[in-house]
């Protein structure tokens, strides 16, 4: 039944909130400026209609679906409550869509005629959930395979339970013929005659190829050597991350953070250390934040190295590969020498980092740095101007920037198609507003554009350490309060109260209060985004992290359409698809 | 009482000396409140409430008070946390990370006292973690009356401790380590087992004796570590006796049985479930007809639910078996919560009606008629027969049976003249309801389910129910309960829902008679 | 606040500059044979510019942060350090600790019996070290930790016991930290 109209006057005021409240009066059922997110809880049957005016309407301007996601509040009806994250990259701000469902049946319009990017979006609330979004073309499971029973990110679906996929096609090991074991989900194989008069053909290329580096299965239809069709599947790295943060502590998902993208995992702890910050209300010291900054920016430089050099060898340029993948190495000596390891970093922490600098840090790093900055250059010489490259690279893998951002595709791809999107920029956060550097855009948007523009961030990261490396203030890397960061260890051994919080914190966790937040952060390939959802205990309710690799692949299939098979490969490397960030 | 009164309304005052069940101290000084008009802050725990009263319990004053009580009990207070059993149910801890201050101040070096001091047989002593809130003191001068715990000294110089030739060994001593809110008192069969953040805890019903406390079960990776009472006003407060509080360990045995055994060729040998009950079956029904169920003699086990006595009662009844009889054994009793019967359920077993019928008998004489033939069939459960029985009498019956069926937690001596023999469950895998000596019906949950899906004592009483008469018979205890009440006069409308978590009294004098 | 926005640099397209595409060949043939040559005296005069360390004749010297397995510290006396407190098994992510306290005689009265860390599931994370209050567990520099079955990736107190003379690297790196 409907629910009472909102008094606007209690409710807090926002222009956003304020033009939705204005154009759709009673089905906005409430509003919330939690912690400064703009949140609304609107009726599920007005979505599609508050969707398109929020996307059109020119004070709101809501281009970019950011995430589709969904809450499952077991025991509250109506149980479900699916979530949409929106982003403007007009006005640059934010939007959080909410709308309840019951759970005898949970179903909702589908908001991918609004924003095509949803479609992967839903899919995976869909596999993850079992809400079912009505009017989506293609909506089938993404990360498990057909065969799962159940949906396991619900609450009732126990962590422990155990489906394992055995023998061909089924788990009952029934045979399903002579289609291939896994293509139950697939739209029947090409038919007919190509232009050449051959037979249209169907090739799998993945999950295992060497020259896509992730795992990812690509299933294209070919005629000659064009790509006629292609259905790029994912979820082969899926490990039940949020699952696995739902059921320990906050402290223990940092982590696992590390591997979503494994490639920069630093900027995958910052991300999620501020959305817990977020959460709890509080700021760190300025000499954490710079530090979280530095180590920061070394790790995009080496998913930035990472992902010029892949490309690099995947279209057989095995010398610049290495000269890249050394500058690599010179950066993880620098990530070693400030966390310990140089993948699993595992730095940064809720309320401040883990250690500070070592001695002699700043020397060390720019020697490093500099080394790494002249095997880039070399690696450049090599690359950017050779024709075989350029050949490859050229013209291929673009498409309009509308469509990119109707995909929800952010970062080096989406700066590549000419729009000036850099969260350090735009939404400045942690001490990126006191520092100078540059954010480069591409002109056409193809393959050539990408590798370009994230040679440029390369030495902008660069620029950006030197700077962080001379601004570093004095002080605490840590927040002074023994109820969020765990105590010093002089203290633990020697004082009582230490002692005791230090038992407390471990055992318990900080508790947030109960909320929900969302925060994005530039990561090396675009937002990396975590809303988490706190209950009041220890332990996240809920805790999404936002991929950028996951929307910036959706629009591969069309970027490679038409093309030939040889232009996947560039196009694949250059999105930089990272499979721990793509899968969780 | 002030404090009494906020708790029971949802409004926390951290408080140590105080304690429900125990008279008023007033030593601790944790529970200081601001009271609207009173100059200073006032204990909460010794301020009658009146009306119009307004009380405050979270303004700066009252923090400040918290924080010096807490820095001053923190400033002796050895650094044991990483050592202490306390440390995760705490209250110091508790308190002192939500109320106390954020930096230790002091210099000193502490105070020495004596650590893992053996001050009776089922506990230690640690002084120097003592914060004489003097709980333990009170609970052995007001509840047991056996005075055996003390405060030495006056002052900074004050010590917790007991007479040299007066150990605490009064039968419900762990009790004080339940009531010490720091990790002072420790019960050494806990010491150093296993941290208490582990532990899952399900609530359920004290099996040892038919005073039925309430307890709960503090339970992890599939065994018992630790009973601890949950309160009761009606049964036991907030106590139980450290027999019943340490008699788990039959629980996760290694002993236990698991498989039904079958005898052949003169050996005792596991089988398979179908072939017990297909035996078992068979036997049952052969002499039932043979004799009209006067054949056989059925002796219930006091440690069953009642959904599983009830089912069993079915059972005989199918078979018109008359000589029924439950076996108790018994012990001494105290004033208090111990009682003589010492199993949980023997009255729910009478009365649901396993009592000799009007042409059977019951114990002793089942045993006799067993030893002169005229029963040739006994379905024994539970262990209490071989432990009450007289020994010859019993050897003479177990020469002249044709058919024994034993049905037990372990392979008792007992088992190993039977022909059949059944695994039984132990109470912490089940759920059901037990009836305690006062009439009072009260639930058991079950804290893991039992290992390789063994069935419980309910279930085989189902199965042989399934192999020896029409109908559709399944154990769902909830529906059973249902069932029960409507066949037992004194247990008209009783549920789950009900029983609840504190049990629902019979009416009195209910002495529950079925036709 | 200065950040500005650059438009890349794009090479002229190849049809237009054909004499700077060829000459782009020439270069990066220039810089490869540059590292070539490089590299190939450096081996000849036995002074190698490579970066590969040849493992396991050479090894790499690891910084003081560095987290590899998980050890117990070992006192003086033999004993571990360890009092069996179980933070570092509640704190672990992945369940690999398993601990099972005992009573000693000794003036610390509390010791693990069981101190066993399943190798194949711990992740190197370091939060034991961090949730230890004793100083009892450190992060060493090991990380050869191959084994031969499955059952030998879990590893014991004997297994995990290392002398505090050998891990002054670690504790002089941890004390930094300790006056947060």
């Amino acid at each position: 039944m409907p629910e009472p109209a909102l008094d606007t006057a209690a409710a807090p005021s926002h222009p956003i909130l304020d033009r939705l409240q204005a154009q759709f009066a009673n089905d906005v059922r409430e509003t919330s400026l939690y912690r400064g997110d703009v949140s609304a809880n609107i009726a599920p049957e007005r979505l599609l209609d508050v969707a398109r005016f929020v996307r059109d309407d020119p004070a709101l301007r809501f281009d970019m679906p950011i995430d589709v996601t969904a809450v499952d509040y077991l025991g509250r009806e109506p149980r479900f409550e699916v979530v949409y994250h929106l982003y403007s990259t007009e006005h640059h701000h934010r939007l959080r869509l909410k709308a309840r469902v019951p759970e005898d049946n949970p179903s909702i319009a589908s908001v991918t005629p609004v924003w095509v990017g949803a479609n992967w979006l839903e899919r995976e609330t869909y596999d993850m959930y079992g809400i079912r979004f009505t009017g989506h073309p293609d909506l089938r499971r993404i990360y498990l395979y057909d065969e799962f029973e159940g949906h396991p990110l619900r609450k009732d679906y126990p962590k422990e339970k155990r489906q394992p996929l055995i023998g061909p096609g089924s788990r009952r090991g029934e045979s399903v013929g002579d289609e291939h074991p896994y293509s139950t989900d697939l739209p029947p194989p090409p038919r007919g005659k190509g232009m050449l008069g051959a037979d249209l053909m169907r090739v799998q290329v993945g999950p295992s190829h060497p020259a896509t580096h992730g795992t990812v299965r690509m299933v294209v239809d070919l005629d000659g050597e064009t790509i006629v069709n292609a259905d790029v599947q994912v979820g082969f790295l899926h490990r039940g991350f949020e699952k696995e943060c739902e059921s320990g502590f906050y402290y223990q998902a940092i982590p696992y953070t590390d591997r979503l993208n494994y490639s920069s995992a630093i900027l995958c702890n910052v991300g999620y250390c501020m959305a817990v910050e977020k959460l709890l209300g509080i700021e760190t010291p300025p000499r954490c934040q710079f530090l979280r900054v530095i180590a920061g920016e070394l790790a995009r430089m080496a998913d930035h190295f990472l992902g010029i050099g892949a490309t690099a060898l995947e279209l057989n340029a095995f010398t610049p590969f290495l000269y890249l993948l050394e500058s690599r190495e010179l950066v993880w000596d620098l990530v070693d020498a400030i966390c310990g390891a140089r993948v699993t970093s595992n730095y940064v922490r809720i309320g401040g980092v883990s250690a500070d600098l070592p001695d002699g840090f700043a020397e060390l790093a720019r020697a490093k740095i500099a080394k790494a900055l002249k095997l880039l250059d070399d690696a450049e010489k090599v690359l950017t101007e050779n024709p075989i490259f350029r050949a490859r690279m050229e013209g291929v893998g673009a498409i309009p920037p509308e469509e990119l951002i109707a995909f929800g595709v952010c970062g080096p791809v989406l700066r590549a198609a000419g729009v000036d999107l850099d969260l350090r920029r735009a939404q400045p956060y942690l001490v990126y507003d006191q520092l100078d550097f540059d954010v480069p855009l591409g002109t056409r948007g193809d393959n050539m554009d990408r590798y370009l523009v994230r040679l440029v961030e390369l030495r902008q990261s660069a620029r950006i350490i030197e700077q962080c490396l001379g601004m570093l203030p004095a002080g605490p890397i840590d927040v002074d309060d023994p109820a969020i960061r765990w105590p010093g260890k002089s203290k633990v051994f020697g004082r009582m109260e230490e002692l005791i919080d230090q038992f407390k914190l471990v055992t318990e966790g900080c508790k947030p209060p109960p909320g929900e937040v969302y925060v994005g952060t530039e990561s090396a390939n675009g937002e990396i985004g975590f809303f988490l959802v706190s209950d009041g205990t220890g332990k996240p309710y809920k805790c999404r992290a936002r991929t950028p690799s996951f929307s910036n692949t959706q629009p591969l299939a069309r970027m490679i359409q038409g093309r030939l098979i040889a232009d996947l490969v560039p196009t694949f490397d250059m999105i930089n698809l990272i499979g721990g960030e793509c899968d969780r | 009482m002030l404090l009494p009164v906020a708790i029971d309304n949802g409004i926390h005052i951290p408080h140590y000396c105080w304690h429900p069940k125990l008279s008023i101290d007033g030593s601790c000084r944790m529970c200081q409140v601001e009271i609207e008009g009173n100059p200073k802050l006032a204990i909460a725990c010794n301020t009658p409430i009146r009306d119009g009263m307004v009380v405050r319990t979270t303004t700066p004053a009252v923090q400040k008070a918290r924080r010096g009580v807490l820095e001053l009990l923190l400033v002796n207070h050895p650094l044991d946390c990483p050592i202490c059993d306390k440390a995760g149910e705490c209250l110091l801890q508790d308190y002192s990370f939500n109320f106390g201050s954020r930096q230790g101040r002091s210099r000193e070096p502490r105070r020495k006292l004596q650590k893992r001091k053996d001050i009776g047989p089922r506990m230690i002593l640690d002084q120097e973690r003592c914060i004489l809130c003097r709980r333990c003191v009170r609970f052995c001068r007001e509840i047991t009356g056996t005075f055996e715990l003390a405060v030495f000294n006056m002052g900074d110089r004050s010590v917790l401790d007991i007479l040299e030739d007066k150990p605490l060994a009064n039968d419900y001593s762990i009790c004080t380590a339940d009531i010490c809110p720091v990790g002072a008192l420790e019960s050494k069969e806990f010491h150093h087992r296993l941290r208490v953040w582990f532990l899952k805890k399900t609530p359920s019903v004290c099996p040892s004796c038919s005073n039925g406390c309430n307890i709960t079960v503090d339970h992890y990776r599939e065994r018992v570590w630790r009973l601890m009472p949950r309160r009761n006003d009606a049964v036991n407060q907030c106590w139980m006796c450290d027999h019943g509080r340490l008699n788990f360990a039959h629980v996760n045995s290694p002993d236990r049985l698991r498989r039904p055994l079958v005898r052949r060729n003169g050996r005792l040998e596991t089988c398979e479930w179908d072939e017990a009950f297909a035996t078992a079956a068979t036997h049952l029904r052969r002499v039932a007809h043979a004799t009209q169920g006067c054949g056989i003699g059925a002796v219930a086990s006091p440690h069953l639910t009642n959904e599983e006595h009830f089912r069993f009662w079915q059972l005989l009844k199918v078979l018109s078996v008359p000589n029924v009889d439950v076996a108790v054994r018994t012990g001494s009793d105290d004033r208090f919560l111990i009682k003589a019967e010492k199993a949980a359920n023997a009255r729910g077993a009478r009365d649901i009606g396993l009592r000799p019928g009007s042409e059977g008998v019951g114990l002793p004489a089942m045993l006799d008629a067993a030893a002169s033939g005229s029963i040739s069939v006994l379905y024994v459960c539970g262990p209490d027969l071989w432990e009450t029985a007289d020994r010859d009498l019993l050897g003479k019956a177990m020469e002249r049976l044709e058919y024994l069926i034993v049905q037990d937690v372990f392979r008792s001596p007992l088992a190993e003249r039977a022909h059949l023999v059944l695994p039984s469950l132990t109470w912490a895998e089940k759920i059901g309801t037990f009836t305690n000596h006062a009439g009072r019906v009260q639930q058991l949950q079950r804290a893991f389910a039992p290992l390789n899906g063994q069935p419980s004592d309910g279930e085989i009483f189902t199965r042989l129910l399934m192999q020896l008469s029409e109908g559709r018979w399944t154990f769902e205890p909830e529906s059973i309960l249902e069932e029960i009440a409507a066949t037992v006069p004194a247990y008209a409308g009783l549920s789950y829902a009900g029983v609840g978590t504190q049990g629902v009294a019979l009416a009195e004098g209910s002495a529950g008679a079925t036709s | 606040m200065a950040t500005r926005v650059v438009s890349v640099w794009r090479p002229r397209p190849m049809q237009q500059s054909w004499g700077r595409t060829a000459w782009a060949v020439v270069t990066g043939m220039w810089v490869t044979n540059r590292h070539f040559v490089r590299n190939l005296l450096g081996f000849i005069i036995r002074k190698p510019t490579t970066f590969t360390v040849q493992f396991p004749e050479q090894r790499l010297e690891f910084p003081n942060a560095f987290r590899g397995m998980p050890v117990l510290v070992q006192m003086d006396n033999g004993k571990e350090r360890c009092v069996a407190c179980g933070l570092c098994e509640w704190a672990c992510p992945t369940d690999c600790i398993t601990i099972f306290p005992a009573e000693t005689a000794d003036e610390i009265e509390r010791y693990p019996e069981v101190f066993d860390i399943n190798l194949s599931r711990c992740m190197f994370c370091g939060l034991c070290e961090e949730a230890c209050p004793e100083e009892a567990i450190v992060m060493s520099q090991n990380v050869e930790v191959a084994v031969y079955s499955r059952r030998g990736t879990i590893w014991h107190k004997e297994d995990l016991l290392v002398p505090v003379s050998q891990l002054g690297k670690r504790l002089q790196h941890l004390h930094r930290g300790y006056d947060r």
